[in-house]
């Protein structure tokens, strides 16, 4: 048998074969973990769109204007009341 | 003994080799029967999805997103009772029993029961007394676009169908670049059906949508907007559009519609807010005749071959007789002699303008509207825009050549017209308007053609002379008048021709006004130069730009003018406070608009402890009940959303300064 084939071969040949299966299961494993973790940012994804909308609601112009007449007592200003930040830090800065 | 051990030994070797041998038979051996098999058992193709890219504002505020939904379908077969299945979910989703009933006896292994299903349906499933509904369910993820203000801007950003794909607007011009591009991948399932290998060189092929930036600014579109719908209301018109442009760069920064439509509403139409008169973005997508606005363009052309602002028609009295056909005044009212060309445009003389069209000839006056750009399309690119005409050379016989020349007779949209006017806003350069300020890729980028000089300096600065005497007095345009600014513009109110009789209508009408503020050419540092188009389809009784559009070109360019902080010419002036309490005589809103909407009712007005009648705030949106009650120290309650269904006090009552005025809203006004 030996002078057929070296004795070398056989433990070789079963540690590519015991690495190819284990690298398989790994291979497995790791999608099932990577799915898992996908379902997870799918999840996290949709509470971030809800709590986008949510936001995008509460900023809509509607609302603001809402509170700011209502609960601030606010109304737009008239012309001579309007300041113009970026003219009075330019006469600032001259 | 020896023999029958090694008999067994041999079997099990000769055995084992045979299972050695089969093995190796089907996994070395190429067989395509097997092959199909195992490839239908654990692989399988599945298609990965792009996110449709979202629609921001100019600031990044974000008008259109999608959010993860879950659509439901049955697999017919699996289910036991079908009667039952049909009952439970018919009372879930709030559809007819017999409509699901129809669909899950069909032979087919899939059918769709309802798309885009809410979570909380879903959620109460759940529940182990609806476990038998529960055989055969798929509960496919899907995309819904959301449209998170609604009304705002609803026209021009358009919407998708069920399947995310653009049927409308912004969403199906850029439909392609937003909807981004699928891919199909290989994937291995184990034995449960779990994906066990994805091929990830295949997925990063996955293009997400595109983010479309819009130049449109939402804070101001949403003011223009109930500008508009208040205007409506008030003058009673059936259709009205505004658009905001700022002349040098051709930026929209509003462009608004109403009656405008929700992109969220049922795109069945059951909830009747998404008809096609409503869903359509009539300021590019609709021409119209545009009347007096065509004035100043003639003028433009006039001084461009030589004449002068100071140049004289004869004004025939206030009547003109061509082919047979007798042109009156309009707006003016009144009978002129000698009339110059800058009075002309002031007091929108229609004979003048019909003189000044005689006297220019018909290649001159055509090709100085072409100039313009009447009779192409602006550019800007959104689906559905109309290109405008104007009659062939040969087609301007005298009396079509006078109508054309006060605006009767050709077609343009009011995008056109707002073009138009940019030129001498921008001293004398034709834009291309943008609707789309940048893009995440490649496919939705804005292509800007460079702006084309049509006419000189000195050209501007006549008709712009003559556009700001419109606003001074005498001038139709006395009440697009702005507080703090120099508004240069030109009224119009242009016939309506009637398609079922064949003829200009006596009733309808479109009222608009197009202007702009003067800015001096020089300015440091460089302020927007923004032009207002605001029109009104069948106003009435007033029906007069005069009195429907001007009044609000005033209120929309304050909006515009408040946001960009335009400098006011001269020296601030302070103004005087609206009208309250002593001068008041209800606690209405000061601006002509809404003392015709709200009739000054009788008040019990005692200077110590100030008493009003309570106003009806029926139908009013929140805004304008805050409005209308401006200047005065009610207490203010608001209940739901929507317009004002009820009202405490009721109107008519006596009310105190400080005390309580509790409003209900509801979606829809009784």
């Amino acid at each position: 048998m030996s002078r057929w084939i070296p004795f070398w071969v056989f433990p070789v040949l079963a540690f590519f074969a015991v690495g190819t299966v284990w690298l398989r299961l790994n291979t497995v494993r790791c999608t099932y973990e990577a799915q898992v973790v996908q379902n997870e940012i799918r999840n996290a994804q949709r509470e971030l769109e809800t709590a986008k909308l949510q936001a995008a609601r509460l900023r809509s112009p509607q609302r603001m204007e809402l509170l700011a007449r209502s609960r601030l007592k606010l109304s737009p200003p008239r012309p001579d009341q309007r300041v113009d930040m970026r003219t009075d830090f330019r006469t600032a800065a001259k | 003994m020896k023999g029958r051990l090694t008999a067994i030994v041999l079997g099990f070797v000769l055995f084992g080799a045979l299972l050695i041998g089969r093995a190796a038979q089907l996994q070395l051996l190429p067989n395509p029967k097997l092959a199909d098999l195992s490839k239908r058992q654990f692989q399988a193709q599945m298609t990965l999805k792009p996110k449709r890219g979202t629609i921001a504002d100019r600031n990044g505020e974000v008008l259109a997103f999608s959010v993860e939904t879950k659509s439901l379908a049955a697999q017919p077969q699996k289910i036991r009772n079908k009667r039952a299945w049909a009952q439970t979910w018919a009372k879930a989703l709030h559809i007819s029993r017999e409509e699901i009933y129809r669909k899950i006896i069909s032979p087919r292994s899939f059918v769709w029961i309802q798309r885009h299903v809410k979570d909380d349906i879903l959620q109460g499933m759940t529940d182990p007394k609806h476990a038998h509904a529960l055989e055969g369910v798929l509960l496919v993820p899907e995309s819904r676009r959301v449209y998170p203000f609604g009304e705002v801007a609803g026209s021009l950003l358009g919407s998708v169908s069920i399947d995310n794909e653009g049927i409308e607007g912004v969403e199906f011009w850029k439909n392609d670049a937003m909807r981004g591009q699928s891919v199909q991948v290989q994937i291995q399932r184990d034995a449960l059906g779990r994906t066990a290998w994805i091929d990830t060189l295949q997925s990063k092929r996955l293009k997400q949508g595109e983010e479309v930036r819009l130049t449109i600014d939402l804070a101001l579109q949403f003011a223009v907007e109930n500008e508009l719908k208040s205007a409506l209301r008030i003058t009673h018109a059936e259709a009205g559009s505004v658009m905001i442009m700022d002349a040098v760069t051709g930026e929209m920064l509003a462009l608004a519609n109403a009656p405008g439509f929700d992109p969220n509403g049922r795109r069945d139409g059951r909830d009747g807010k998404f008809s096609f008169e409503a869903r359509r973005n009539r300021a590019i997508t609709d021409g119209f005749e545009p009347g007096s606005s065509v004035k100043p363009l003639m003028l433009a052309a006039a001084l461009k071959k030589g004449m002068h602002l100071k140049d004289r028609l004869w004004g025939g009295m206030g009547q003109l007789t061509l082919q047979g056909r007798t042109i009156r005044e309009a707006e003016a009212h009144e009978k002129f002699g000698w009339i110059t060309l800058k009075k002309m445009i002031q007091v929108s003389s229609n004979v003048g303008a019909a003189k000044l069209a005689l006297e220019l000839g018909p290649e001159t006056l055509r090709a100085g509207l072409v100039d313009f750009g009447l009779t192409q399309k602006t550019g800007i690119g959104f689906p559905g825009e109309l290109s405008g005409w104007i009659p062939e050379v040969k087609e301007l016989k005298p009396l079509t050549l006078a109508n054309v020349g006060f605006g009767q007779g050709l077609f343009a949209t009011p995008l056109q017209i707002l073009r138009s006017y940019a030129v001498f806003a921008n001293g004398g350069w034709l834009i291309q308007p943008q609707l789309i300020k940048s893009s995440s890729g490649d496919g939705a980028k804005p292509t800007a053609q460079p702006p084309k000089r049509i006419l000189s300096e000195r050209v501007v600065r006549g008709v712009n002379e003559a556009l700001a005497s419109v606003v001074e007095k005498d001038g139709t345009g006395t009440k697009a008048e702005v507080p703090g600014y120099k508004i240069l513009g030109k009224t119009a109110t242009a016939q309506v021709f009637d398609r079922t009789k064949r003829r200009y209508s006596s009733t309808k009408y479109v009222a608009s006004f197009v202007g702009f503020a003067h800015v001096p050419l020089a300015t440091e540092p460089a302020q927007p130069r923004l032009v207002v188009f605001v029109s009104l389809v069948g106003p009435t009784p007033k029906y007069y730009a005069t009195d429907t559009a001007a009044p609000l070109f005033a209120k929309v360019f304050q909006e515009a003018a408040t946001r960009y902080l335009l400098p006011i010419e001269g020296a601030p002036q302070p103004l005087a406070k609206a009208p309250l309490k002593e001068t008041s005589p209800s606690p209405a809103v000061a601006s002509t608009l809404h003392e015709a909407a709200i009739p000054p009712s009788p008040v019990t007005l005692d200077k110590s402890a100030s008493t009003w009648a309570m106003p009806s705030l029926k139908g009013m949106s929140a805004r304008e009940v805050l409005k209308t009650l401006e200047g005065h120290d009610f207490s203010l309650g608001f209940e739901g959303f929507g317009l004002v269904k009820g009202q405490m006090p009721k109107p008519g009552t006596v009310i105190a300064e400080g005390e309580r005025i509790q409003v209900e809203m509801a979606v829809e006004a009784e």
